[in-house]
């Protein structure tokens, strides 16, 4: 019931997007996802990994922005999750961050074995305080858990610490292992329709006129009720 | 709800259940049982003591009412449980009490609640429970709306209530309502341990002359209860007397200054708020007599104790305007109604123009706002005839927005003074008096607000525009007037892209895709205007070196050139981001003098760019302005590239250079005459290389564009420093266009094709950049360009893996870019064309269109205004800021899921019916602010004779927050002699008109005569309680209530007699 609701917000807000693929793509709902993090991090392999479960070492390094979509069922309802890759490099901030606009969560990744890409973290979510709206959520992940400990640059509790700072929610994954990348995406779809219903549930309080003119309601009566009784 | 809908489902089953099997149960049995069902389950079947009602327990406690459905035959009707809401651990302490008093039968719980004297007129309660002081009881009504007057109809209904009270035990008094609804009438019953209680009611529209006072309504009390004897017993008597001050004299009303409406039509720099008539239409006074006894006090039509200054107990009740109106609610309102027309700027037109024959749109505009043009000025008229009516009486005000609109509707056009301040205000950023501090104060606090709006910034162009546009369409005519205002706007916009001038108050960034989609195509059109005007600016200089790098026989003209060189380098960094200079170098070299800029020129420059041997005549230069930047660090070029400046230029050149970078994209300026004797050996050398392989490295042509050495890095293949060029920047975008490219970039699907397709379309910047990359480092190879563009893919020497996959796009462009530094480079950003979109985008638009287009910004305006007024009366208001936080949270959630255009960029979408109402909502809860806020002003007002602020304050909050306010020391208090002033200057105004007739008449008689201080109450209340043994001398003692109300139209007696159903 109470995500129904926000998936109902969620879906006025991206209406016309979805009028438009709806005639050609059977779901209820759909969400707008954005993968954001420095280059090499493996954002489009862990994209690649949860859309077609395939893993290749290479992947040609995303020029600006793409896409992969996914439908997943929740609550007997079908999601479509439109999710963007981005390209990491600095040359191309001024593109991607004109996408972050509209998206509802985000996945801020960095490499644990690439300590610059971590020191990035704090960079890329001032990007998204910035540029997205303000109620999109962002899960952070640290990617390539697979590697051997003596590569590893970035300890998980530095990862948490972080997360906790920032007020991210946080995941150790590996594409190459399928480790956590669909645990990711869920939590991401659970943390958006969570926020949705809330402020579904805090609509109604103020969306109705009618409510905020109880005081005056009750005023009104009571004056009628001075003599009038 | 649901459960009782549950409740609702299951009784019906029974009914039908019951009908099938027991064919001897009546409509009547039935209709009893669902009753029964409903008490059930409200657990209403036990006799349930709770502690004694508190004082004014029954107004400030929270009530809950359940309902539920039934059907008497097919008629249906409602049931209605009207419950105080128990306080936690009432209920245990409660059945304590009882075994306690297990010897004497106690009263139940609604004969306690009836005589308790705590709670008499309550000041927000249920009639029933004020006229009876139930906390807790219930209400069967017919479902349709005409109500039950059939007397037979009554009886059975009541006869059904008592039945199924007394099967379930149930001592909830239960009442049915009868006669018309709108009367109020009500019979009910109670049933408890060896009583019952009959609630009776009469309602009458005349109080009959023997019941007009409390003697004789004493006198029918005891005769009721079978008092026979009128001096025994004892009898208790509440009385309330209440008094009404409608007119507040000069010193109470508000507001004291009513605005002036020139003030307001002039006023563009924030918007005014206040309301245009007293929000406080009315003061009741009560007078209060707590429990006494009734035969000791004497109220009849000789005398009255019930003396009102003398009362014990002074309560105050205000009554509020019901359609308040107010000026902050009255622009957005009639806004929000100019965004519904459909009219379009040409519609507008021929009403205005009374006899055009050529209707084009342009003339006749020109017209409406061309000041020779007819000799009449309706506006000012219409201006002066506003004063007039305004002046008679300020409540026209609101009328005469109204009215005056429509007229000027019809034939209003806005004066050309008012038009020419319109404009100047709108153009010329002058700072606007108190304003500019406010929004300085608020610089901070609301920097990110109209960002949360998706507004635009205070006192940005789209911000005055909206300011204009609003104020005027409430008072200088509605939409004709915002027609002419936007045609001003637009007009001047483009004498603005014509002349080359920047637009005032609009900052030099792309657009901010977080405001308002006028204010980004606005910025939009200044990042075209600032392009075309360095373009301007550099090209009397660049005909000059045209002619001579066309042909290179002109280097002596060259030389006589050289003399103006400074003057050069000057021009040259302040255009150095003007990539078009080239292009209109080509164009005149193609003896097309005719520079407009257009694509087909563009694309014939990147052409000849493209061919090896133009590159060889246009690239071949070194440029200062880029070579100072390495000239310190960097010996080794020094060779293949010229420094003319001396090391002071270069410092000045630096300075600009810097002042400059936010500069979009910067090109080089090739103005230095020597590069055309750049040896034509170098340029035929490369063309042959570039002809055998691409990859080869090619160091043949000298270096352009750098910006600066990247770090310390050198090139791989060549010992000589790796630089960063200067790069084109990318496109500003609007969001329009920037969602257009996303469903493009949809529409390719999630195909592998699809994802080829889309890095195709996004590589021209990529290509750009490599290509700019190997026009400022000669000699370069891919593993370079990758070291300072995606570092992470060049490790332990050699590319990573995924830059080496083959036919990778990386690879590809590389292979086919060639070496053209940015500012010869196809531009990727068309300032001239994207400038003509802009005002194709804003002359296609209607004037609701437009508006619409504003409304954030209109709103954001009014939020400011409103947040400002509700921190200043936050002392009377303290809710009001909370209100305020939610009311732009709600507005925050409205422009951000409103997309003002549609699938194709550059078209403007209406809104949708769903986006306008929310606006509309908005707008009334803003309105509500407005309105509690001009109450809590006109309050502070009434009272500011107080004491000081804190008290008026307190006192102020106490009113709105509370139905009812009882007075300190009654009438001798502060607050009472304020409104004994209050009643005593209304009493001489009703006395002084009335006094003409008298004075001829009586002359002696009035004069003595004195004013009395308050007025003939408006209405009485009595409340007589009596405890007597009923029906029967012999019976219990059990007590007896009686509620009296008497006013000029109504007469109302509710009476609760209690009968001892055990003995007689």
């Amino acid at each position: 019931m109470k995500h129904e609701a926000g998936v109902e917000m969620a879906n006025s807000s991206s209406v016309q997007q979805q009028q438009k693929d709806a005639a050609d793509q059977n779901f209820d709902f759909m969400f707008k996802l954005l993968i954001i993090g420095n280059s090499s991090v493996g954002k489009t392999s862990f994209l690649f990994r949860y859309a077609d479960d395939s893993f290749t070492s290479a992947f040609v390094s995303t020029v600006g922005i793409d896409f992969k979509v996914k439908t997943v069922c929740r609550q007997d309802k079908r999601l479509k999750l439109q999710i963007w890759d981005t390209a990491g490099q600095e040359r191309y901030r001024t593109i991607t961050t004109a996408y972050y606009r509209g998206a509802m969560g985000f996945i801020l990744m960095y490499d644990i074995t690439n300590q610059d890409s971590f020191n990035s973290v704090h960079d890329w979510s001032t990007q998204i305080k910035t540029y997205s709206w303000d109620n999109a959520q962002v899960i952070m992940v640290g990617n390539k858990c697979d590697m051997n400990d003596e590569d590893r640059t970035v300890e998980t509790e530095q990862g948490q610490k972080l997360a906790d700072q920032l007020g991210f929610e946080f995941f150790e994954a590996s594409a190459k292992d399928n480790i956590n990348v669909t645990e990711v995406f869920e939590k991401l779809v659970d943390l958006i329709c969570d926020k949705m219903s809330e402020s579904q549930d805090f609509d109604p309080n103020i969306g109705n006129a009618s409510k905020g003119t109880r005081l005056t309601d009750g005023n009104a009566d009571g004056g009628s009720g001075g003599c009038a009784c | 709800m649901s459960e009782s809908e549950d409740e609702n489902a299951v009784v019906q089953e029974d009914e039908v259940f019951e009908i099938t099997d027991f064919t001897n149960a009546s409509d009547w049995e039935s209709f009893i049982t669902q009753i029964e069902e409903i008490i059930t389950n409200w657990n209403l079947t036990s006799y349930v003591k709770l502690q004694p009602l508190q004082n004014n327990e029954i107004t400030n406690g929270d009530w809950e009412a359940v309902t539920a459905h039934l059907k008497f035959t097919n008629v249906p009707f409602t049931m209605t449980l009207h419950r105080l809401k128990f306080k936690p651990d009432t209920e245990q302490f409660v059945e304590e009490l009882n075994e306690e008093d297990d010897d004497k039968i106690p009263h139940p719980q609604y004969v306690e609640d009836m005589m308790c004297i705590d709670n008499d007129f309550p000041a927000r309660a249920h009639c029933i429970a004020r006229w009876y002081g139930l906390r807790c009881f219930l209400i069967l009504s017919i479902s349709s709306s005409n109500g039950i007057t059939n007397q037979s109809k009554c009886n059975l209904l009541t006869s059904s209530v008592s039945i199924a009270l007394s099967n379930m035990s149930c001592d909830v008094p239960f009442f049915v309502q009868i006669q018309e609804n709108w009367r109020r009438m009500y019979e009910g019953k109670a049933v408890s341990t060896g009583m019952s209680t009959q609630f009776e009611m009469v309602h009458l529209k005349k109080c009959p002359q023997q019941y007009a006072y409390l003697s004789g309504l004493l006198h029918l009390f005891k005769n009721k209860i079978g008092l026979t004897s009128l001096l025994s017993g004892e009898t208790r008597v509440s009385a309330r007397f209440t008094y009404v001050l409608h007119d507040w004299g000069i010193d109470g009303k508000w507001p004291a200054k009513p605005p002036d409406p020139e003030a307001v039509a002039s006023h563009f720099g924030t918007l005014l708020y206040g309301c245009l008539e007293d929000p406080v239409t009315e003061l009741q006074l009560a007078a209060v007599w707590p429990s006494m006894t009734g035969d000791l006090v004497i109220d009849n039509d000789i005398h009255s104790d019930f003396k009102p200054l003398s009362a014990p107990r002074w309560v105050v009740r205000l009554c509020y305007a019901d359609d308040l109106t107010c000026l902050l609610s009255s622009y957005l309102y009639e806004f929000i109604k100019a965004t519904n027309r459909t009219e379009s700027m040409s519609d507008l037109l021929n009403v205005l123009e009374d006899h055009t024959t050529d209707k084009h749109l342009g003339q006749a505009l020109e017209k409406i706002t061309d000041p020779s043009a007819g000799g009449m000025l309706p506006g000012v008229k219409l201006a002066s005839g506003l004063t007039k009516v305004v002046t008679d009486s300020q409540t026209l005000f609101r009328k005469s927005a109204y009215t005056l609109g429509r007229i000027a509707a019809v034939r209003g056009r806005i004066p050309r003074e008012v038009l020419n301040n319109i404009k100047s205000y709108m153009f010329f950023q002058e700072s606007t008096n108190s304003r500019q501090s406010s929004s300085q104060q608020q610089q901070a606090s609301t920097y990110t607000f109209y960002h949360k709006l998706k507004a635009a910034p205070i006192d940005s162009l789209t911000h005055h525009l909206a300011m204009c546009a609003i104020v005027v369409n409430l008072c200088h005519g509605g939409l004709s007037a915002l027609a002419q205002v936007w045609h001003v706007f637009v007009s001047e916009l483009r004498t603005m892209l014509d002349k080359g001038e920047c637009l005032p108050g609009i900052d030099s960034s792309k657009p901010d895709l977080n405001t308002c989609l006028l204010h980004q195509k606005l910025q939009m059109l200044n990042c075209c205007i600032q392009r075309k005007v360095l373009r301007e600016q550099r090209s009397p200089r660049s005909s000059s070196e045209v002619d001579f790098k066309v042909n290179p026989s002109f280097v002596d003209i060259s030389e006589d050139l050289t003399e103006s060189n400074n003057h050069n380098n000057h021009m040259a960094t302040d255009e150095s981001k003007n990539e078009t200079t080239p292009l209109k170098e080509v164009d005149k070299y193609d003896g097309n003098l005719e520079t407009s800029e257009n694509a087909a020129a563009s694309s014939n420059h990147s052409e000849r760019l493209s061919s090896n041997d133009s590159r060889g005549k246009f690239s071949v230069q070194s440029d200062d302005e880029d070579e100072f930047f390495e000239c310190e660090s960097d010996i080794d070029l020094g060779d293949t590239e010229q420094k003319h400046i001396t090391s002071g230029d270069q410092h000045q050149e630096i300075s600009e250079q810097q002042s400059l970078d936010q500069v979009s994209f910067t090109v080089n300026s090739n103005k230095t005459e020597d590069g055309a004797i750049i040896s034509r050996d170098d340029v035929e050398h490369s063309t042959n290389e570039n002809k055998d392989s691409m990859v080869d490295i090619d160091v043949s042509y000298p270096a352009e564009g750098r910006l600066k050495p990247c770090d310390d890095l050198n090139l791989l293949r060549c010992n000589s420093s790796l630089f960063i060029p200067h790069t084109q920047d990318h496109a500003p975008v609007t969001e329009d266009q920037l969602e257009e490219q996303a469903e493009v970039f949809s529409k390719l699907g999630d195909t592998k094709e699809g994802s080829k397709v889309r890095a195709k379309m996004q590589s021209a910047s990529l290509r750009s950049d490599m290509e700019a990359f190997k026009s400022a480092n000669p000699g370069c190879v891919l593993e370079d360009f990758v070291r300072w563009y995606s570092p992470r893919d060049f490790e332990n020497g050699e590319l990573s893996q995924r830059m080496k996959i083959p036919q990778n796009l990386w690879v590809t462009t590389w292979k086919s870019a060639k070496p053209v530094p940015a500012h010869r480079q196809k531009r990727i950003f068309d300032d001239t064309k994207e400038a003509e979109k802009v005002l194709h985008f804003l002359t296609n638009l209607k004037p609701a269109e437009a508006a619409q287009m504003l409304i954030p910004v209109c709103t954001h305006e009014a939020l400011l205004v409103l947040r400002l007024a509700s921190d200043a009366m936050k002392e009377s208001l303290p809710s009001l800021p909370l209100i305020c936080n939610q009311i732009e949270a709600r507005a925050a959630q409205i422009f951000k899921q409103w997309h003002m255009y549609g699938s194709v960029a550059n078209q403007f979408q209406p809104w949708t019916k769903d986006i306008q109402s929310k606006v509309e909502d908005l707008f009334r809860q803003i309105t509500f602010a407005e309105t509690m806020i001009e109450r809590a002003r006109s309050l502070q007002h009434k009272f500011r004779n107080l004491g000081d602020t804190a008290q008026v304050n307190a006192f102020v909050r106490q009113l709105l927050e509370h139905p009812e306010v009882p007075l300190d020391e009654a009438a001798v208090g502060p607050v009472g002699c304020i409104i004994k002033y209050y009643f005593q200057n209304q009493q001489n105004i009703v006395v002084e008109a009335e006094s003409p007739l008298s004075s001829e008449q009586s002359e002696d008689v009035r004069l003595p005569k004195e004013i009395p201080p308050l007025p003939k109450p408006a209405g009485r209340e009595f409340i007589i309680r009596a405890s007597n043994s009923y029906p029967s001398p012999f019976s219990r003692k059990l007590p007896h209530r009686m509620y009296a109300v008497l006013m000029q139209n109504e007469f109302r007696l509710a009476s609760a007699v209690s009968h001892d159903s055990t003995f007689f």
